[in-house]
């Protein structure tokens, strides 16, 4: 018999002892205790066993018998448990003392919480990212609830917090424009920000923003920094400001790459500056060619919108003109106006096209004294003009129209330019810097949607885009401030010719 | 004197106590208490624990009253809340234990607190002796076995629990009870070889 068998056999002896087996199984084990007798002594053997215990088990021990107090005992415990007034060591007490234990303990947790949160708050330092962050949409396009307005520039809710980071970007070295955190946002390329305390955008959120936003794998650190920067904030169709977050974004640098050349994240960045204090501002137009100047006639009539009757009111300008010069008006003689920014250089004609074009040539190439009397008659010496210019250089113009405009009417004629594909940038006018700029003819060129910077500018000069018409592009668009400024700032449009070379690509 | 209450019956009195009558509460717990304390005892070698162990029970039955489904006796119920009680009492204890809280290394389930009443029982000296050895070595093959197989002696040879009434107790199927039993009893029997070869009847 096998030990399983066996012990089968002894499990029917001990139930059959505890009267627990049926008649099947009882038959069962009388056939098999009569047919082994060892089976017979082990179940003798067990039967001994379950008698000593429940012998055993029939014996008293030490309390195996209730008190004669204990019911009344009992009794007590379950009246105080009724009525709440039991000791706290009764055991109807015990969820109710644990949950008066937790309770401090929680409240204590919760307060260091708070108070974590409120000094991380308080030690954080402002930045538009967080806010950047929450504004973006999916679209690529965000809009800052504060803003107002539909062209002016951006301001930061928050002086301070504009001045703390403007004063980080500049002593890092990477201002940035308006214009690439403009271009940037309307792209819809939004980069994931981070905190960031010393006012660095993290490397790798401004590498994001740059291949989103499709810029030149040429660009450097600068530029990736500074894109970092617009890629805080997002405008939506270049009106509305991503508010808080466009005080970085101002530091967005548009022409990055030409560290070489200028310094243009400084002085794009203080151009923004200069431009909120309402001081002189240079558009400087690239053209392909100088036919393309006439591309410019319009010029010679617009006129800026009237400003809502709320804004109407005008405040000091430099030259005290408070209306719309009229073309004679528009003439910038340097004797009859102000020192403006370009003072050294003769002022443009009071028609476009007149002076500038003769002006324009005469730099260019010295070789055509004749002007454009009207927008129409640029076609007519054109290429001699372009021939005159060295193929492997671009060329500035002195300045072709020159008006004192409202930050307003400066971002509406921003806005023509933007409307009619015209290439544009802002340059401070510090005579040394533009010649520097000019002589280069770097830093001109905007982003555009290509996703590249068409004018990219090689040391040579070369643009390096992708062929890309040079007259497209998207003119950046400054964020526009909470309150508008309405003094007047004087603006001069010149031109900025690209050289053969680029024009070929 | 008795009261009217001794002669209800066990749902009835549970009936009484669910209506508002909360003292008819006492009468299951005189009915019950020498049981479950006898059980206890038999679980439980802290003679200061039994006492504590038991009086929770009752008022653990006494809140779960409304849970109680009759479809067992009371008294199962009652000793399944002991025994769950029981196994609370050892497991904190043997959690203290191993903190060392309890220090001194006494054994856990020492049955040195179950000295028997020796007193009364009119057998001879030797017969006594030999007696008294055998129950010092059935006791110590007990204290041996572990909880599950203790527990299951304990209702059944100690508390007399039919299968049923241990299976419901424990919470577990008749037939796992029946062969659980059985391996319990082969394991003292195993353990009480040598005198059970010399006394053998």
């Amino acid at each position: 018999m096998s030990e399983s068998e066996r012990d089968r056999i002894l499990e029917l002896v001990s139930a059959r002892l505890d009267g627990e087996l049926t008649a099947e199984e009882a038959a069962e084990l009388e056939r098999a205790l009569a047919e082994s007798p060892e089976l017979v002594r082990e179940a003798e053997s067990l039967e001994s066993t379950v008698a000593w215990l429940t012998e055993e088990g029939g014996r008293r021990v030490p309390g195996d018998r209730a008190e004669p107090d204990f019911a009344t005992s009992v009794m007590d415990r379950i009246g105080a448990d009724e009525s709440g007034a039991s000791s706290s060591s009764a055991p109807s007490e015990r969820p109710r003392f644990r949950f008066s234990r937790w309770l401090p303990m929680v409240s204590l947790a919760a307060s260091i919480l708070l108070a974590a949160v409120f000094i991380f708050d308080a030690t954080r330092p402002p930045t538009g990212h967080f806010e950047a962050d929450s504004m973006a949409k999916d679209d690529g396009l965000a809009q800052s609830e504060k803003s107002s307005g539909d062209d002016g520039l951006a301001e930061s809710e928050l002086p301070d917090e504009a001045d703390f980071q403007r004063k980080q970007a500049q002593e890092d070295g990477w201002a940035a424009s308006s214009e690439a955190k403009f271009v940037n946002a309307k792209k819809g390329d939004l980069a994931d920000s981070a905190p960031e305390r010393d006012g660095l955008v993290e490397r790798s959120l401004a590498k994001n923003a740059r291949s989103k936003g499709g810029l030149s794998s040429e660009s450097g650190d600068r530029q990736i920094r500074a894109l970092g920067y617009a890629s805080d904030a997002a405008e939506t169709d270049g009106a509305d400001a991503a508010g808080r977050a466009a005080t970085r974004g101002r530091r967005a640098a548009y022409d990055s790459e030409d560290t070489d050349v200028e310094t243009p994240s400084e002085s794009t960045n203080e151009d923004f500056e200069q431009r909120l204090r309402g001081e002189p501002v240079v558009l400087e137009i690239r053209l392909p060619s100088v036919e393309a100047a006439e591309n410019l006639a319009w010029l010679d009539s617009w006129e800026p919108a009237p400003e809502p009757s709320g804004k109407r009111e005008r405040s000091e300008t430099r030259n005290d003109d408070r209306r719309a010069p009229s073309d004679a008006e528009r003439v910038t003689e340097g004797a009859a106006k102000p020192p403006a920014p370009e003072s050294s250089e003769p002022a443009s004609s009071p028609r476009f096209g007149a002076r500038e074009a003769s002006r324009g040539r005469q730099d260019l190439g010295k070789s055509s004294p004749s002007a454009r009397s009207k927008p129409g008659a640029a076609t007519s010496k054109p290429k001699e003009a372009s021939d005159a210019v060295d193929p492997s250089k671009s060329h500035a113009t002195p300045a072709i129209w020159q008006r004192d405009l409202t930050p307003r009417e400066l971002a509406q004629l921003e806005k023509a330019f933007e409307a009619r594909g015209v290439r544009f940038r802002r340059v401070v006018d510090e005579p040394g810097k533009k010649e520097a700029a000019a002589a280069a003819g770097g830093g001109l060129a905007i982003p555009t949607d290509e996703g590249a910077l068409p004018g990219a500018q090689s040391d040579a000069g070369a643009p390096t885009g992708s062929g890309a018409d040079p007259l497209r592009g998207v003119a950046p668009r400054p964020a526009r401030p909470t309150e508008e400024p309405t003094e007047r700032i004087r603006v001069t449009i010149r031109l900025t010719f690209e050289p053969i070379e680029g024009r070929k690509q | 004197m008795t009261r009217p209450e001794e002669s209800m019956d066990d749902f009835a009195c549970i009936d009484a106590c669910l209506s508002g009558r909360t003292e008819v509460f006492s009468v299951l717990v005189e009915r019950y208490q020498d049981r479950v304390h006898a059980l206890v005892a038999r679980m439980i070698s802290d003679r200061e624990a039994i006492r504590d162990v038991a009086q929770e029970t009752f008022l653990l039955a006494f809140r779960g009253l409304r849970t109680f489904q009759r479809d067992a006796s009371f008294m199962t119920w009652l000793y399944r809340i002991a025994f769950n009680v029981c196994q609370s009492e050892r497991r904190r204890r043997v959690r203290l234990r191993r903190i060392g809280a309890f220090g001194s290394g006494a054994p856990a389930e020492s049955d040195e607190d179950h000295e028997p009443e020796v007193a009364d029982r009119g057998s001879a000296p030797s017969d006594r002796i030999e007696e008294d050895e055998r129950r010092e070595l059935l006791n110590a093959a007990i204290a041996e076995l572990d909880d599950e197989q203790r527990d299951i002696l304990v209702l059944r040879d100690f508390r007399s629990l039919s299968y049923q009434e241990i299976a419901e107790v424990l919470d577990c199927p008749v037939g796992t009870v029946r062969s659980r039993l059985f391996r319990a009893r082969a394991e003292v029997r195993k353990r009480l070889e040598p005198m059970l070869g010399g006394t053998d009847r």
